[in-house]
């Protein structure tokens, strides 16, 4: 079990990467039984959350990850994922403080999929 | 260092570069006072240009420049007359200064530091003698010329058929422009006194199709550059500080820097005669300011406001330094100026992060951009006043700086089960403050796993004492940050899994304080999701069971076990993955990451809420005393009498009213909480002081 930390790094980045991009190719990350609570708005489902996501009132983002934990959270292979960092947005030049917490699962085909995706703004 | 030139690598190098520099150089020549043209022309200094008069007859300032001081032996007069001239209308210019600086909290400054850094504002004076060496030289009458249409106004060309003609065929050296710069119709060059004649001879040529005026700008080459340093230096900023403790009000703690141009101590010293000089003027102005406080604190005590009224700017380029000397302006004035548009202004765009009031008025950008109002409004978040119209009140500007959050700040999304978080977490931290090894044994089971991380670069809140933040040694060699761990045996060792692995981990960590969650819920933030799908550790159910996933903010004290005393304040972030279990209350810790920051509020969580002023409940709420046993239920007394003076409890929490005034207020209201909080709002003013709790 040893690589689940090299798992929620890498996804870490795809997904900032993807996210400050075009949020829209988020979609492949999540699945129709996914949940995104972002702030209080809780959605399920794949199309819901990407329409969430690209609903968010900026047009360029910017995440920078402080913190990165991950743990086991089954014996399935699934990984909590714990992220604080700061995101930039648009032409604000102070950056906003987030905590985002990831439950990845294995999608059965070697790859791995939000099943849980928790975002708060600190600051 | 304001100025300083970059060391010239020799005297034809530079002159190449000079040349080379010119089409550029021509096609800013309108902007006039760009802060590139502050550098390249830096050997022009203020002190030369005035005090040796070798300037003269060098285009529209002449006839100022001239009058002022034409000649060295002139100086002391001219000097003795214009501080003399304020005298006359009744004010003693060096009383005034006397007293500005007493006014701004300067004692004792020292001269030296003064003149050394007015210096460095003004540009060489004497530590570029190989510029004292150069004549300068006006040529005139090439606007004329068909060249004049050309590409930066034909400059260049002018600079090579001046070079060209100047060179004897069989001289061994070509003839060189070291520097030159445009000043109206006029182009100022400089040459080596030694290709002065041979310039001069060109007098009268024919350059294309136009006659060349040109005409030597003679000056005291043998004048000793250390003594005008040393008598020109103070002077000048004799002048501008003579100029500041004019405009300075003690009272009203502003510099009224308006209508410069017509200023007669500066137009005096032809302040205005180049543009050059124009445009070294105000970053000197500004240095001088830097040099009498000491405090960034003492500047923004002494100096509130500042007005730039009816300067004629075009753009804020040339007094762009004021953002740097008091970035902390409360009010600025800019009405009555040529500001165009945004862009004329952009330099100022996120400084002044206290700007309190800007005046715009009189500028073309009121008809060239109606909207520039909005713009302006978000550039400066704490601004309450526009153009002397108040825009919003201190409260909303203060709360749209708390809120320029993109995305809004909501209230904690709480969907808990069966109430199973709420208890977990009403018990967990206490436990964790008290006795950590009994709260792993209830929690946790040989399958949880623990892992903390420290983020180091959280915003906090800035430190109001100079007490050092607390350190993170405690922390550090726990911290399982995978982007900054990055050895995978580190990592796993970080990872506690198990119980006994956890309770091991805790127990090293510094004891705690956390607020209670019940007393203070404001710091705290919890969150909570069910997850389906979390294994079942007795292994029954094989599609998993249900369980939840807390996410708290909060804030803890650390504490030295042996006074009690806190001796460190943190935030934290933790989330949890809650499952059921043999744990206290049927459910076990599957999952506990732990995040600690430096201590940052917790007004992160705070739901922005629409309008605060009409929700007393919103409001910070009022110390009272209550007597003991008011507002509760006791023999002999009725449910309605306790339910009103709960009510009367609330409104005076709310309101700062006394208990009797609050029972009034509710009664005239017929004991409604909200009606009574309205009506309080009506009659405040009109209240008497006794209706209030003294604080």
């Amino acid at each position: 079990m040893g690589d689940f930390n090299a798992i929620a790094q890498q996804f870490t980045e795809f997904y900032y990467n993807t996210f400050d991009q075009d949020r829209k190719n988020l979609a492949a990350l999540y699945r129709d039984n996914s949940m995104l609570t972002f702030e209080t708005s809780a959605i399920q489902g794949v199309a819901g959350i990407i329409e969430k996501l690209t609903s968010l009132p900026f047009k360029t983002v910017a995440h920078k990850v402080s913190t990165l934990d991950a743990q086991p959270s089954n014996e399935s292979g699934g990984i909590l994922v714990m992220v604080t960092g700061a995101l930039l947005v648009d032409e604000e030049q102070r950056p906003m403080n987030y905590t985002q917490v990831f439950q990845l699962l294995p999608d059965g085909s070697g790859s791995y999929f939000v099943f849980n995706d928790a975002f708060r703004l600190i600051y | 260092m304001l100025h300083q030139p970059p060391p010239p690598t020799g005297p034809r190098a530079s002159g190449r570069l000079a040349s080379s520099r010119l089409p550029s150089r021509g096609g800013i020549q309108k902007r006039n006072t760009t802060p590139a043209r502050v550098d390249k022309d830096g050997d022009l200094v203020m002190d030369q240009a005035g005090i040796t008069g070798r300037a003269s007859g060098r285009g529209r300032g002449a006839a100022i420049r001239g009058s002022a001081r034409t000649q060295k032996s002139g100086t002391s007069d001219s000097l003795r007359a214009r501080t003399s001239r304020p005298t006359r209308t009744g004010i003693d210019p060096s009383a005034i200064q006397k007293a500005v600086l007493r006014g701004m909290g300067s004692s004792e400054k020292s001269p030296r530091g003064q003149r050394s850094s007015l210096r460095n504002v003004r540009g060489r004076g004497s530590t570029r003698p190989i510029d004292e060496a150069w004549d300068q030289i006006t040529v005139q009458g090439f606007k004329q010329s068909k060249a004049a249409a050309n590409p930066g106004g034909g400059i260049s060309e002018l600079i090579a058929f001046l070079e060209r003609k100047a060179t004897h065929p069989d001289a061994p050296e070509t003839v060189k422009i070291k520097k030159s710069r445009l000043e109206g119709e006029a182009l100022i060059i400089s040459v080596r006194p030694e290709d002065t004649p041979k310039i001069e001879r060109l007098n009268n040529f024919q350059f294309a199709g136009a006659t060349l005026g040109i005409e030597v700008s003679r000056r005291k080459i043998s004048e000793p550059l250390a003594s005008n340093a040393d008598s020109e230096t103070p002077n000048t900023i004799n002048v501008l500080k003579s100029v500041l403790s004019r405009r300075y009000s003690t009272d009203a703690k502003l510099l009224d820097l308006s209508q410069l141009g017509t200023d007669p101590e500066l137009v005096n010293i032809g302040m205005f005669s180049t543009t050059s000089r124009e445009s070294k003027f105000f970053p000197a102005l500004m240095k001088i300011c830097d040099s009498i406080f000491t405090t960034a604190h003492a500047k923004e005590e002494a100096i509130v406001s500042v007005s730039l009224a009816n300067n004629a700017l075009t753009t804020i380029a040339s007094v762009t330094t004021l953002s740097q000397t008091f970035p902390a302006l409360k009010n600025l004035d800019l009405s009555n100026n040529q500001l165009k548009n945004l862009t004329a202004l952009e330099g100022w765009r996120w400084k002044f992060r206290k700007l309190d009031q800007i005046i715009l008025t009189g500028n073309p950008i009121e008809t060239e951009v109606p909207t520039y109002k909005d713009d302006i409004v978000k550039w400066y978040p704490t601004l309450t006043t526009l153009n002397t119209i108040q825009i919003r009140s201190l409260e909303d500007a203060r709360a749209a700086v708390k809120h320029k959050l993109p995305i809004p700040i909501l209230g904690p999304s709480f969907r808990d089960e069966a109430a199973i978080s709420e208890t977990f977490v009403k018990h967990f931290f206490p436990a964790y403050d008290g006795d950590r090894t009994a709260l792993v044994n209830g929690y946790y089971d040989a399958q949880s796993t623990f892992s903390i991380s420290i983020n180091l670069s959280a915003p906090h809140i800035a430190e109001t004492t100079s007490q050092k933040p607390p350190g993170w040694e405690a922390y550090l060699r726990k911290s399982r940050n995978l982007t900054k761990i990055t050895h995978p045996p580190s990592r796993m060792s970080r990872l506690y899994t198990g119980a006994e692995s956890i309770k091991d981990g805790l127990a090293t960590l510094p004891v705690t304080r956390h607020p209670d969650i019940m007393a203070e819920p404001q710091k705290w933030c919890v969150e909570c999701h069910t997850i389906p799908g979390l294994p079942d550790p007795t292994g029954q159910s094989s599609s998993g069971v249900g369980g939840l996933m807390v996410m708290l903010h909060g804030e803890f004290a650390e504490v030295d076990v042996s006074t009690g005393q806190s001796t460190a304040i943190r935030s934290f972030d933790r989330t949890f993955v809650l499952g059921p279990g043999g744990g206290v209350g049927g459910i076990r810790v599957a999952c506990d990451t732990l995040v600690l920051r430096q201590y940052g509020g917790h007004d992160a969580w705070r739901p922005e809420v629409e309008d605060s002023a009409s929700d007393p409940t919103a409001q910070a709420h009022h110390q009272i005393n209550v007597p003991a046993g008011f507002a509760l239920s006791a023999p002999g007394k009725t449910e309605e009498q306790v339910q009103k003076e709960v009510l009367a409890v609330e409104l005076s929490k709310a309101t700062g009213m006394t208990l009797e005034f609050s029972g009034l207020c509710l009664e005239q209201c017929g004991w409604n909480l909200e009606g009574a909080a309205a009506s309080f709002g009506q009659a405040k003013a009109t209240l008497p002081a006794e209706a209030f709790v003294t604080s």
